[in-house]
């Protein structure tokens, strides 16, 4: 028994025993099996029953659910067979209607190559003809014909699909015998991508109606808080969900693991982490490590080597994987993995695809992920068929990392990450309308239904834009650019900044992240890998970066005045009034700090022009009598304001699915936009992205939670797991600790501005 | 969030402004890159904005009828503005008995013949194609090639023929010359850009006599596209109907084909196509500098146009007619369609002309 074995002696070593903050055994599970209502067709029947496969509860659900007309979201656990709970269903239809055509969209090109191995094995082994097929960017434009004229099944991405709509003459085939969209790994399209997906998506639906087709939508998705609000903000459809999942399971020791038990800094968490990876290895637990940079992976497995080979085992047990290896390289490691010849493998969260090595003893999660989602997508890892498995998640002292430890309750409660898919940006709003017009006229009383931003404001803009005509035909484009050219699924505007390495494009990004992460002299993490940012160019929109190994990390500083354009909603409570509406941000970038590890080794100026957007936000301003009160109790006002407005947006992402980096803050004790104190928070995306609005909305859970998190740190004066920010503009001066608890107290006391008592404007 | 709104439209401009249509070229400095016309000479780019200032000057605050005279024809989807004219082009001969007794002379269209069989066959006394229908190899090819060519039918003819040459080889052409010439239809279409976005001007060219009578449906608003495209569809999908254009079948076609599925008319455009672009650059293509149909124009026949602007500025001109209303730089457009209609008129008929000269 290795695993209660590794659990016991954790308890017993006297070191690690303190560092265990907390052990959740998950119970394993039978199976559950479901028989469907009418039997399925005689050769997917004969598939089954040649594979030995027997149908699990939910996948029954999804089969009945699509039989039903549903729309489907599935979001069951990986490996529980979630693929061919929707696959059957396509296949069913495939062979009842001989036309019927589907569409298989996954994020990246990757994931599509992946899955097109399941679709052709269930062709083969059913003989029913799909001609399943792969159209994107690599499809050569020898193939594509055929593959429009004959494929029922097609894999591509959002990517293609933009580009694809405008030629939908060419796929009527297709679109008129549509059937079934699969959108797989749905919760990836949140934030900018997700607002970009459900307006491509619209227009995909549009298209489809034109030829007479009305498509069931699939979509499949990790756990989230809001399955059914997220699957209608995507797609504009009422879904099934189905959640309960029919697969066996072996039981899984989840441990929390807290270096920084006592509040303070002893070992290097990374260190740490190798330890655990040392015990897992002693007790003969197959690993797998994940670390939050390449470089710390490369030297875990290092540390790993020489550790071993101090104790005279084998050193060549433990190895590094990184994303980027060739598919013979990644194969080699795969067989070896399976073959038992590796034990230790470490690599960062690059692996969350790519790499087939089926599930492992252990996973050790090194630092929070940033996101549930990605904790349990790891922590998956772990588990191959009905066995036992650990998964450990390392705390770092981060808020977050911090605040799992002490409320384990709520690591493993029920969902709490709302995935935002936000319809009302502007810039998104009006460049899919451009490029809907560019497909088929706009007609808006037809379309209106399908449409679920503004149609006729964004209409007449872009007509005195010289962008649309209204004709007696509908609504046409009439630019001179190609408008699918113009508008690019991953950023808001056509601002796009494109970072580049020896000419080869990295990643694209709008004008505010590139000015926060890729000025010059940044250190730029990308797929694990670090990068030093050697120039860029504002009128080109050119960032050079060149690969290099560095062990420090940048930080930019910007200073930030805003301003409230309009006022929408408003709630009040004790000595609060917590408001929502548009403001005018101007972010300047000032310069930049060099850190190793957490000390400062360096500061450089930038001379960066200043970002100036319009956006969403939420504000707190504070009664005078309130604000008294707290320096009457000898608290530092500022300070005070600062560290609230530093822990709510540390504790925001776990309720509104983003990064904190996605949110930027203001405080100060007078502001004239409010006569009086203020915290502001706002959206960090130019016309925002519904982040402020569904905080707003979650007010009440983030400030108690924003609360417990200041008060529960044993901290004196304030540190990075509670209210110092790693993004901090002004340096993390000035805080006040206790002027925080305080004014956290009174805020989490109204549930977060009375929601009980609330008074929409 | 209106002014957001208006910055994210004027957002979106720039950025649809930005995507380059064309590239201005330093004069000289290419070398037969392309026979498209995806650049320009920065002396013609700069000519042509200085004829858009003078185009604009002059006909400041004039009608498009006063100024481009054409007639109103009406459609099932409203009228479509027709600009008709007549000009002088070299005489066509299609000589279809010529073109017929060329194709019968050349073995090497039937499968399995090369030119050593060709040469076998000759010795035995095999004149024609028509001597061979009862060949006891090449019989069979033989009389399907003559049912093909006994129907006219050719656009599988053309298509046999490709199968058998090279696609730019002339005797792809010979089977133009079997079509009445009333059945010729020229074609070339002016657009906003590359595809998904409106076409504003179709020409359409018909030999009659010794002239070519041009049909220009010129798009007076954006909403007239579908008018000039039900028009053109008329011409276009006619009885014996074949396309001549210039690199039409990339272009032009396709083009008329996703804009009328973009209005929701159902069309097919499957009828035979001459594409001389293919032709043009297998005869020429090695001793010009590009090849686009101007340069052919000057240096093949020695026609200089006077006026002209170069056809990737086109949308840009048409955008100044649509953004201010002034109809001055509709005029070079109309024109330059024009002039290219007729280019391909003197094209057809030197490509024809040599193919019955150089056996």
């Amino acid at each position: 028994m290795p695993i209660p074995d590794l659990i016991a002696s954790l308890g017993k070593d006297p070191k690690q025993s303190l560092r265990v903050a907390h052990v959740r055994v998950i119970q394993a599970q039978e199976a559950s099996y479901g028989i469907p209502g009418r039997p399925l067709p005689a050769p997917l029947d004969r598939y089954l029953t040649g594979k030995g496969i027997r149908l699990y509860t939910h996948q029954v659900e999804a089969l009945e659910a699509l039989r039903s007309g549903e729309n489907l979201i599935i979001t069951t656990p990986t490996a529980s067979g979630k693929t061919l709970a929707f696959n059957l269903p396509i296949f069913e239809a495939l062979h009842d209607r001989p036309m019927a055509t589907a569409l298989y969209l996954y994020p990246t090109k990757a994931l599509a190559n992946d899955q097109l191995k399941a679709i052709r094995d269930l062709e083969e082994g059913t003989g029913i003809a799909a001609q399943g097929a792969i159209y994107d960017g690599d499809t050569p434009s020898s193939r594509r014909p055929l593959i429009r004229e004959r494929s029922r099944v097609i894999l591509s991405n959002p990517y293609e699909l933009h580009q694809v709509l405008p030629w939908h003459h060419r796929w009527e085939r297709f679109f008129r015998n549509l059937n079934y969209v699969i959108i797989d790994e749905a919760h990836r399209y949140r934030g900018v991508f997700g607002s970009h997906m459900a307006y491509l998506i619209r227009r995909l639906r549009r298209i489809a109606r034109h030829y007479g087709a009305e498509p069931q939508f699939i979509l499949s998705t990790a756990t989230i808080a809001n399955p059914l609000e997220f699957g209608r903000n995507l797609t504009g459809h009422d879904y099934h969900h189905v959640s309960q999942d029919g697969s066996p399971r072996g039981s899984k020791h989840f441990v929390l693991y807290n270096p920084f038990y006592n509040g303070v800094n002893g070992r290097s968490v990374h260190r740490e982490t190798e330890d655990l990876l040392l015990a897992c290895l002693t007790h003969g637990l197959q690993t797998l490590c994940f670390t939050v940079s390449r470089r710390m992976a490369e030297l875990i497995a290092l540390w790993a080597h020489e550790d071993l080979a101090r104790k005279g085992r084998d050193p060549a047990q433990v190895t590094a994987y990184r994303a980027g290896y060739l598919p013979e390289e990644r194969r080699a490691i795969e067989d070896r993995l399976k073959s038992g010849l590796i034990k230790g493998l470490t690599s960062t969260n690059a692996l969350e695809v790519g790499i087939d090595i089926g599930g492992l003893d252990a996973v050790l999660i090194s630092g929070f992920p940033g996101t549930i989602i990605s904790t349990w997508q790891q922590a998956g890892r772990a588990g191959r068929r009905g066995k036992d498995s650990a998964a450990f998640l390392v705390a770092f002292q981060d808020l977050l990392d911090q605040y799992f430890m002490r409320h384990p309750e709520t690591f493993f409660g029920s969902p709490h990450e709302h995935a935002i898919v936000d319809l009302a940006n502007p810039y998104i709003v009006s460049g899919h309308l451009l490029c809907a017009a560019s497909e088929l006229p706009v007609q808006p009383e037809r379309d209106r239904p399908l449409w679920p931003g503004e149609l006729e404001a964004p209409i007449r803009s872009l007509s005195d834009a010289h962008l649309l005509r209204t004709t007696p035909h509908g609504v046409v484009y009439c630019g001179r650019g190609r408008a699918a050219e113009a508008v690019k699924l991953d950023s808001i505007s056509s601002e796009t900044f494109r970072m580049t390495c020896n000419g080869t494009l990295l990643e694209t990004m709008d004008r505010a992240q590139a000015f926060r992460e890729a000025h010059e002299g940044a250190v730029v993490l990308h797929r694990g890998e670090t990068y030093l940012v050697k120039e860029m160019d504002l009128d080109t929109r050119r960032i050079r970066v060149e690969r290099a190994d560095v062990d420090y990390y940048t930080d930019a500083l910007k200073a930030v005045d805003l301003r409230v354009v309009r006022e929408i909603s408003r709630r009040e409570g004790n000595g609060f009034t917590l408001s929502l509406g548009d403001v005018e941000v101007t972010e300047q970038f000032t310069g930049y700090r060099i850190m190793k590890y957490d000390s400062l080794i360096g500061f450089e100026p930038l001379n960066l022009p200043p970002l100036k957007f319009g956006t969403r936000a939420f504000w707190f301003t504070l009664s005078p009598d309130l604000a008294y009160a707290i320096t009457a109790a000898g608290f530092d006002l500022a300070g005070t304001l600062h560290g609230a407005e530093h822990a709510i947006i540390g504790v925001a992402p776990f309720h509104v699915l983003c990064d904190r980096r996605d949110l930027g803050g203001v405080s100060t004790p007078s502001h004239p936009d409010t006569e009086g104190p203020a915290i502001f928070v706002y959206d960090g995306y130019e016309g925002g992205i519904g982040l402020a609005e569904k905080a707003f909305e979650l007010m009440d859970r983030i400030a108690s939670m924003a609360h417990e998190a200041v008060h529960d740190c044993r901290c004196e004066a304030g540190c990075p797991a509670c209210i110092y920010s790693p993004k901090c503009g002004n340096d993390n001066t000035p805080l006040d600790k206790g002027g925080t608890v305080y004014l956290l107290a009174a805020l989490a006391q109204s549930g977060g501005v009375g929601v009980s008592n609330m008074k929409e404007k | 969030m209106l002014q957001t709104l208006d910055r994210a439209s004027e957002r979106w401009r720039e950025a649809v402004d930005a995507i380059p249509g064309y590239e201005v070229v330093e004069d000289g400095k290419i070398f037969r890159t392309s026979f498209l016309d995806t650049f320009v000479f920065s002396s013609e780019h700069s000519r042509a904005l200085d004829l858009l200032r003078s185009m604009m000057a002059l006909h400041e605050g004039m009608q498009v009828h006063q100024v481009l005279h054409g007639k109103e024809v009406e459609t099932g989807f409203g009228p479509a503005y027709c600009i008709e004219e007549r000009t002088q082009v070299p005489d066509l001969r299609l000589d279809r008995d010529g073109v017929r007794g060329r194709l019968l002379e050349e073995f090497r269209l039937l499968s399995g013949v090369g030119s050593v069989t060709e040469k076998r066959l000759r010795g035995r006394g095999y004149r024609s194609i028509l001597d061979l229908r009862d060949h006891r190899r090449f019989g069979q090819g033989a009389r399907e090639f003559l049912e093909l060519l006994d129907r006219d039918e050719t656009g599988p003819l053309a298509g046999w023929i490709s199968r058998r040459y090279p696609r730019s080889h002339p005797m792809a052409l010979g089977p133009c010359g079997l079509h009445r010439r009333d059945e010729l239809v020229f074609l070339d279409i002016e657009t906003l850009g590359i595809f998904s976005r409106p076409i504003i001007l179709i020409g359409i060219g018909r030999l009659a006599g010794s002239t070519l009578a041009t049909s220009q449906y010129l798009v007076r608003e954006i909403s007239e596209e579908p008018a000039a495209l039900n028009a053109a569809l008329e011409d276009l999908t006619g009885d014996g109907a074949a396309y001549i254009s210039f690199n039409g079948k990339s272009f032009d076609i396709p083009f008329i084909g996703e804009r009328a599925a973009y209005y929701g008319m159902p069309v097919r455009l499957d009828r035979p196509h001459f594409d001389l672009l293919h032709f043009s650059r297998r005869r020429w293509g090695r001793a010009l500098p590009d090849c686009r149909l101007s340069t052919l124009e000057r240096h093949v026949f020695g026609i200089a146009r006077e006026v002209d602007i170069p056809g990737s500025l086109v949308p840009e001109f048409y955008e100044a007619f649509l953004r201010t209303g002034n109809c001055g730089p509709l005029v070079p457009i109309v024109d330059h369609n024009r002039q290219d209609l007729v280019s391909l008129g003197f094209l057809l008929s030197t490509l024809l002309e040599e193919l019955r000269a150089h056996p």
